[in-house]
């Protein structure tokens, strides 16, 4: 299996001595599992559509049409039109667009903020350790939706707002999965030996922690990412987050609950969108656990 | 023992305290200004001024935050609403119930449905049943509750005409659904840890040793498996509790439940942050005391906790003794 593996695994970032043995491992016991390699296609077709929603969108999202309002499915458009009139289909493409931008902003503040606290955890230790847990402790203990709806209340509607909303809410996991990951390779020997000839820490802890982190890492961000897209629209949902005119599904089924007795494509579609990429993300986020940790079992 | 649970509640009361203080500074940058929520658009100057007195506004933050402190704890009090001018407490009095209830009978739900499933799907792992199971728990995991809930209305109250779609509406009915969509994350995320804790301990040497005396397959999975596989699962059902009282902020809306969510949605966009306050306070303790209780009961049922604790002070023995799993 190693014939094939040249620069297919490039986006997997697993660094090791052996590259290409590695990742061709990781690739082989990925492809193996089928359910996995169908939710990694769901979450490229996300991204796909994510990039490229203005060609492939046959109505402009905001184009208002009162004429044809509420039209159920047709061809003309597939999913119907809203109150408005405006084309349900484009608007969930571009939808799309809002909620992996959002999803990945609100990722990736949670993973520095909580990356570096469990970092500094994990590597220091002792004082560090405690404190720093003390801050985690009470963090895990507001529930997290509770959280990001005050949050997103007090910073108001928008992209950047709702980012930050959401990522609060997964700086805790991220925190205690650094910590605990480096808890355990602190303790090893090659960190051991990289110390006694001579290593700084900040040597050690790039060259030889950090890549021994990646895959539990990689793994969190994509199982994280689907649980944003679910947050974001649901804050968007109860009247918070990301409101019109930018477009998001969680809005859209809000606007669709208010018309749900007579009209169904509004409240069907865009749920459907949000519960296919959560599929897609938690199958993907399930496949990459197991193809990089192939210690953990079932 | 005694001394476990003693520093648990010791370490608790801090947690609190930090938390009342932090969501009190929120409340305090949000935006708007509460006095003139209270006041409408005509006031005057003097009018401000007094009313802003009257509710220790215009004090510094710090004598604020410490008014806030003492009356909450010392009177229990929340303060007063912006929005109804009432005791906020009495707002929320009858709203708590509804929606502590909603949760616990959500995560007996989740417990009734998720253990016999995650047993199940372990005991036959890769059985048609263990692949059902699998299939569920990840479809579950995937469709966001809000819409799931969205879905049950269209079929159950608007379709079939089964259920009341608003809560308050119809008695005991009208909690169906909100106490089932409340529960399906729950359910999918508990079925799927308990099937690998199940699998972790069917495959440890105690169960092979219970076989191989002879006894049947039904003891082996309840006297042995079974005991040690639910004692992870309890703190996952803790988590589960607190996220399911956090997420009733998006279903209480959906049905119109008369509860804390629902309130909290209506307070924020009212800008009566007394309300907001005192509501995620509540909720906050309320999930801080559900996981300090499944600690402290978690460490009752382990005995590898109970004997480090009851080892103290006493000779020292080792605590890993009779059947208990090693966890991984």
């Amino acid at each position: 299996m190693s014939e094939n593996e040249k620069g297919v695994g490039d986006g997997l970032g697993v660094v090791g001595l052996k590259r290409h043995s590695q990742i061709g491992d990781v690739l082989f016991r990925f492809r193996k599992h089928k359910v996995a390699v169908a939710g990694f296609f769901v979450v490229v077709l996300l991204a796909v559509v994510a990039a490229f929603a203005p060609a492939l969108a046959r109505y402009n999202p905001s184009a208002i049409d009162p004429v044809n309002a509420l039209q159920f499915p047709s061809a003309e458009h597939w999913f119907g039109t809203d109150l408005f009139g405006r084309d349900t289909f484009s608007r969930i493409l571009y939808g799309g667009r809002t909620s992996l931008l959002v999803a990945l902003l609100g990722c990736l503040v949670s993973m520095v903020i909580g990356g570096t606290m469990g970092a500094l955890a994990g590597y220091k230790g002792d004082k560090v350790d405690v404190a720093l847990m003390r801050i985690i402790d009470i963090m895990v203990s507001v529930p997290g939706v509770l959280l990001a709806v005050c949050i997103s209340a007090l910073l108001g509607a928008g992209v950047w707002q709702t980012a930050l909303a959401v990522s609060v809410g997964g700086i805790p996991q991220n925190a205690l999965l650094l910590r605990s990951t480096i808890f355990g390779i602190r303790s090893q020997d090659y960190i051991e030996a990289a110390k006694t000839y001579g290593s700084r820490d900040l040597r050690v802890i790039v060259k030889h922690v950090l890549p021994n982190c990646m895959a539990p890492l990689i793994i969190n961000v994509t199982l994280s990412l689907g649980a944003n897209i679910l947050m974001i629209s649901g804050l968007s949902f109860i009247g918070l987050g990301v409101q019109p005119p930018t477009v998001e599904w969680g809005a859209m089924l809000n606007e669709g609950q208010t018309v749900i007795r007579q009209f169904w494509p509004m409240v069907v579609f865009p749920g459907m969108a949000i519960a296919i990429s959560m599929l897609g993300f938690n199958l993907f986020g399930d496949g990459l656990r197991d193809a990089l940790d192939p210690k953990q079992k079932h | 023992m005694l001394r476990y649970v003693v520093s648990r509640i010791l370490i608790m009361i801090p947690t609190v305290l930090a938390v009342i203080i932090i969501v009190f500074a929120l409340s305090r940058m949000m935006p708007g200004d509460p006095v003139r929520t209270i006041l409408g658009s005509n006031y005057t100057e003097a009018q401000y001024k007094e009313m802003s007195e009257r509710m220790g506004l215009d004090k510094p933050y710090v004598v604020q935050l410490g008014n806030y402190l003492y009356n909450l704890v010392v009177k229990h009090d929340f303060g007063i609403s912006y929005t109804t001018s009432r005791p906020v407490l009495d707002d929320l009095r009858s709203r708590m119930k509804v929606t502590f209830l909603i949760g616990t009978l959500s995560c007996l739900l989740t417990s009734c449905i998720a253990i016999p499933l995650g047993i199940i799907s372990a005991v036959r792992q890769n059985s048609v049943m263990d692949y059902g199971v699998s299939f569920l728990s990840i479809l579950m995991a995937a469709l966001p509750n809000f819409w799931v809930a969205l879905m049950c209305i269209i079929l159950f109250c608007l379709r079939l005409g089964w259920l009341p779609a608003t809560a308050a509406l119809g008695g005991w009915r009208g909690y169906i659904l909100p106490v089932v969509c409340n529960g399906t994350l729950s359910i999918a995320v508990t079925t799927r840890q308990l099937r690998s804790s199940m699998l972790d301990v069917v495959s440890q040497d105690y169960e092979r040793t219970a076989r191989a005396k002879g006894l049947s397959e039904r003891q082996t999975i309840i006297n042995h498996a079974l005991k040690n596989a639910l004692l992870p699962i309890l703190p996952v059902l803790g988590t589960q509790f607190s996220m399911i009282i956090g997420g009733s902020v998006v279903i209480e809306n959906i049905f119109s439940v008369p509860g804390m969510g629902s309130k909290l949605v209506n307070s924020i966009n009212g800008r009566d942050y007394n309300t907001v306050l005192a509501i995620t306070i509540l909720i906050s303790v309320f999930s801080i005391v559900v996981l300090l209780l499944v600690d402290i009961v978690s460490a009752f049922i382990d005995p590898r906790v109970k004997a480090e604790f009851a080892s103290r002070g006493k000779k020292r023995r080792l605590p890993r003794t009779g059947e208990v799993a090693s966890g991984r």
